[in-house]
């Protein structure tokens, strides 16, 4: 057989489609808007507050909050109960999150993420928020608890066989 | 004519000139294409059994080899295997063409064969126990990563065969006028797959220096951004590939041919200029790159991007309920669907799939890649549900429809089991479609996606997880095994229609007719029987 | 065909397909609003 396919670019284009394509059209550009519009005017957005920092440099820097505002231990990791307003540092390695945190309901802190070895997944529960976590790189969340209770710190990024373990926790009274 | 007449056989159903060396080149992807769905259907069916929490089934370290081997077997390589041997076809065979160098096309394959088989051979010896995505710092041995290089070089010749049989098709003028809408999509397909390819170049190059020490490093933020280049628009070469195959199986069906094939190549354009960046939705709640960035890549180019797919969405549906009306099913709005070739499992599956990739996969792609939303989904089980609803649902399944058509044409065998490839679709579409649906409301509940335990054994604090989470699960196993039953079917129905189905000698031995085209429609694709 | 005499002039060609795709589009507006609404509640502020 012989293949002909008629040209196609100058038909005109069935009402049905046009209604369609204008509505798709007015839908997406709905979306289009929305994103940025929540992002002013909503109150949950990603944080873009990213530094560059070393594993070793982290480690310091929690070490030394760790020994300023030592209030304890749970499962052999120290408890620590940092003052509203202050920049607080959970650091992630395989498979362990240090330190616990204490937070007081409605202060805010400055919560700064960082790994030592692979990527790690933040994974608030049981809000559910979930944050990325890679070495090298110090994300800055600013958080208010806006509830009291214990939650827990969930690894949701694979960073090896003992992943399922890692569990860290956060205290808000 | 550079090819000599006895390298052609002309198809009695079709009417197509259909160059051998094509043939055979088509005949040996699907094959592979068929091993590796297998496989990874195993590996499917055990990680979704360990993820049911009352069964548990496999260890810590072997769920995760599992799910590193069903990611590859299925994203990967069942996928792009099926796609070669569809590009050859909607080259060579659907443009009457040659072929342009069969050789090439016999070097892709087996770089293709060498890359699976060293990557299932490192994650069985476990030395690449870092799942599909290998994000650094986590290393696996050199030979997964060249495994890897290697099955994406041949995935690229195959690329460039395509286009080079385009060429000479247009040369030798096999056809006249401009190119099928199945060709014209796939075309897109391939041109997506020419800058994703070469982001897949650019990382995973790098990557394998580092695993044999000629580098000190990869950045993890910048592995993630070009690795999600390689990784999202991929997804819409499946898109693209599925939608094609789509208006296909409408016109070898009942006939169909689009209301207006203007709106449909300029949807597949769409796609072509504005899937790129989208891929920045991976990287929502990442570190290193700002929120504008996030934002602006995110929204302009994914958006556009929905706009061709809700195009689609309207012209497949369009095209088949015009070719119905001419035949005359007019009466009431929907006559026309009820009294589609439903017996016939390329209609039912077609249909499943448009279903399932539109209300599962497809509408939660948007919501998720939201960047307010994606903080509550990022890598929750709605991630993994939502790319089962895509990828399984929707590419997965038209691809297992059209193989009722095309492995009859290009094998010349009778379908083996035709009652049971109807049950086939059905089975696995509608575990399919609980599968997506179970795995999304679990995620609701925060339950993490690549996670053996959410009892968390051996950690030390312990999470209380919603028990509606674990209902979800436990339907989610069953779903996965329905699902599994219609993989396993499929794979049973290929194998014995390849190797032991009864010959075709004419058109009456053709298990589902190729429709003569509706009324009023001519069409490039099926030519008048 | 008998299908033939019953096409409008101007009319749309395939009013089941326009009721389907509008169908869709109510859930998605659905599902969309509906995740949207979380947001002015949780934890976290940016
Ligand atoms: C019988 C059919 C299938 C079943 C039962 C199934 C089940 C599953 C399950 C339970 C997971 C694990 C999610 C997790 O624990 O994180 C998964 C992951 C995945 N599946 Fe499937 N699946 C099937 C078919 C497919 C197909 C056909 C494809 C691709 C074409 C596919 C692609 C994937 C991918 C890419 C992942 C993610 C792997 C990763 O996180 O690294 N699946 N599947
Ligand atoms: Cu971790
Ligand atoms: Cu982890």
């Amino acid at each position: 057989m012989s293949i002909n396919v008629e040209r196609v670019w100058w038909k005109p284009v069935d009402k049905g489609e046009k209604i369609w394509i204008i509505i798709a059209l007015m839908w997406a550009i709905f979306l289009f808007v929305m994103m940025p519009w929540w992002h002013y005017y909503g109150k949950q957005n990603p944080s873009s507050e990213t530094y560059k920092v070393s594993p070793e440099k982290f480690q310091e820097l929690t070490n030394r909050m760790i020994e300023q505002y030592k209030v304890g231990e749970d499962a052999g990791i120290p408890v620590v109960a940092p003052p509203p307003g202050s920049d607080v540092f959970l650091l992630a390695r395989q498979f362990q999150w240090t330190p616990v945190l204490k937070f007081k309901k409605g202060e805010t802190y400055r919560l700064h993420l960082s790994s030592m070895d692979v990527q790690h997944g933040f994974s608030l529960q049981p809000t559910n928020m979930n944050f990325m976590v890679l070495p090298g790189y110090d994300y800055v969340l600013t958080m208010t608890p806006t509830e009291t209770g214990t939650f827990e710190v969930v690894c949701n990024e694979f960073c090896g066989i003992g992943h399922h373990a890692m569990v860290g926790k956060i205290i808000v009274e | 004519m550079s090819a000599s007449n006895e390298a052609f056989r002309t198809c009695d159903v079709t009417g197509f000139r259909v160059h051998r060396p094509a043939e055979w080149l088509i005949r040996v992807n699907a094959v592979a294409a068929v091993v590796c769905v297998l496989i990874g259907g195993i590996y499917g069916l055990l990680v979704a059994l360990t993820r049911w929490p009352a069964v548990h089934l496999l260890d810590a370290a072997w769920y995760y080899r599992a799910l590193s081997g069903h990611g590859l077997n299925m994203l990967i390589f069942w996928i792009i295997f099926f796609e070669v041997a569809g590009l050859y076809f909607g080259s060579a065979v659907v443009l009457n063409s040659r072929i342009a160098a069969p050789k090439v096309g016999w070097l892709a394959f087996i770089l293709m064969v060498a890359g699976a088989l060293l990557v299932n051979v490192s994650i069985l010896r476990g030395k690449a126990d870092v799942l599909m995505t290998s994000y650094p710092p986590l290393k696996a041995e050199p030979m997964y990563y060249l495994g890897v290089i290697l099955f994406a070089v041949g995935a690229l010749l195959a690329v460039i065969l395509f286009f080079a049989t385009l060429v000479v098709a247009k040369r030798e003028k096999t056809y006249q006028g401009s190119v099928p809408l199945f060709t014209f999509g796939l075309t897109a397909a391939a041109i997506i797959a020419i800058f994703t390819l070469a982001h897949g170049a650019a990382i995973y190059v790098p990557t394998f220096l580092w695993s044999i020490g000629l580098l000190p490093g990869i950045d993890p933020a910048i592995y993630r951004t070009v690795w999600w280049g390689l990784g999202h628009p991929s997804q819409q070469i499946n898109v693209a590939a599925m939608i094609s195959i789509w208006y296909l199986i409408g016109t070898l069906t009942v006939g169909s041919k689009p209301v207006n094939e203007k709106v449909c190549r300029g949807a597949f354009l769409l796609y072509i200029l504005f899937i790129n960046l989208a891929s920045a939705h991976h990287l929502l709640v990442d570190p290193g790159v700002s929120s504008t960035w996030k934002v602006w890549n995110t929204s302009y180019a994914m958006y556009l991007a929905v706009v061709a797919s809700m195009i689609h969405a309207y012209t497949v549906p369009a095209a088949i309920e015009l070719a119905q009306r001419r035949k005359g099913y007019n009466k009431s709005l929907f006559e026309w669907l009820r009294k589609a070739p439903w017996g016939n499992p390329a209609v039912a599956g077609m249909a499943l799939s448009v279903f399932v990739f539109g209300f599962l996969g497809g509408l939660t792609g948007p919501i998720l890649g939201t960047e307010q939303v994606n903080i509550i989904a990022h890598n929750t089980y709605r991630i993994t549900g939502h790319f089962h609803g895509t990828v399984v649902g929707g590419t997965t399944l038209a691809f297992m429809a059209l193989s009722y058509y095309i492995v009859p044409l290009i094998f010349r065998r009778q379908i083996a089991f035709p009652k049971l490839a109807n049950l086939q679709v059905w089975l696995f579409g509608l575990g399919v479609a609980g599968l997506s649906a179970t795995m999304m409301l679990a995620g609701s509940y925060g339950v993490p996606r690549r996670h053996w335990d959410i009892a968390f054994s051996g950690a030390p604090f312990g999470v209380e997880v919603n028990p509606a989470a674990y209902m979800w699960l436990a339907l989610m196993g069953i779903s996965a095994i329905i699902a599994a039953i219609g993989g396993a079917l499929y794979c049973l129905i290929a194998v014995v229609t390849v190797f032991f189905g009864k010959r075709m000698d004419s058109p009456k031995d053709l298990t589902y007719p190729v429709s003569a085209p509706a009324p009023d429609a001519g069409t490039g694709i099926a030519p008048s029987l | 065909m008998s299908g033939k005499g019953n096409e409008k002039e101007h009319g749309i060609e395939t009013p089941g397909t326009m009721v389907l795709v509008l169908i869709f589009l109510t859930v998605f507006a659905i599902a969309f609003l509906g995740n949207l609404k979380w947001l002015a509640t949780a934890w976290w502020v940016k």
